[in-house]
């Protein structure tokens, strides 16, 4: 799955790994010091985590629509991030699962945690245009 | 310190603004618009080039921290509670993309913004809106 680092060139300048589950896509985005927001905290930036949150959204529809040659890249049409608690200097997992695949809109809910899965961060729901 | 000093000082002491190389271009209470230079390392597609809605989303949500900070009711700090990203248009390849976010409403506790992003030469021409409240933090005592 990680070939999607290479279609998603800011996946890849993040370092982000995305893997497959039973329940959709998980993906890991390492720590580094670059994706703080506040440094007083310090907590990772708010959009930083909702970057990568709709990185593995992308990522759970492409893996339904994508072939061999062709990576489907779906477009985003709007993006819901509700932040529940800070992220802390540690690495970032998501696991994003794709409610509903029509013809034309996919509508994805993605959930970040850090060491502790059921500790979220941020809660996310978001619409892609997915029309082939 | 004026609007724009703050505002700059804001974007430099944040690595992940930093690294989005973000720029503020103009600031006035509760008001602030910032710049996200065009860049390799922030496209979405990499058949288009068209930067990736993420980026966008952390352009948003920075102009929209900023513009919380730069309210009259002078909070010390803020935290996003929420934000609500609509994506009009794919953001034109190789062109910077400003954001201005106002901080239209404070309660005691929450701050109420709302931001937009477009292109330098066509203001008029949304790519995306959002809409987010942010915590208001005035410190202890």
């Amino acid at each position: 799955m990680n070939r999607f680092q290479k279609h998603i060139p800011m996946a890849a300048a993040l370092g982000v790994e995305f893997m497959e589950s039973e329940e959709g896509v998980i993906a890991r985005l390492p720590f580094r010091e670059s994706l703080i927001g506040n440094p007083l905290v310090p907590a990772l930036h708010g959009g930083a985590m909702a970057t990568f949150a709709e990185m593995a959204a992308q990522a759970a529809i492409a893996r339904e629509l994508s072939t061999e040659d062709l990576f489907f890249y779906p477009k985003t049409v709007n993006f819901y991030v509700d932040y529940l608690r800070p992220g802390r200097e540690a690495d970032c997992f998501a696991l994003a699962e794709v409610r509903r695949l029509g013809r034309r809109l996919a509508s994805v809910d993605v959930e970040l945690w850090q060491e502790e899965r059921t500790r979220l961060c941020i809660r996310c729901n978001g619409h892609f245009l997915v029309e082939r | 310190m004026s609007e724009i000093e703050f505002a700059k000082k804001f974007c430099e002491i944040l690595p992940f603004a930093k690294w989005l190389d973000l720029d503020v271009v103009d600031a006035k209470p509760s008001s602030v618009t910032i710049a996200l230079p065009y860049a390799d390392a922030i496209i979405g597609d990499e058949k288009s080039g068209i930067v990736h809605g993420g980026a966008v989303t952390a352009l948003l949500d920075t102009a929209a921290g900023a513009a919380v900070l730069l309210d009259p009711v002078k909070p010390q700090g803020t935290a996003t509670i929420d934000l609500r990203i609509d994506y009009f248009r794919p953001a034109t390849p190789k062109k910077t993309i400003l954001a201005t976010a106002e901080c239209y409403h404070t309660t005691k506790h929450v701050a109420f913004v709302r931001a937009r992003a477009f292109h330098e030469d066509s203001a008029n021409v949304l790519i995306a809106v959002a809409n987010g409240s942010f915590a208001l933090n005035f410190g202890k005592g």
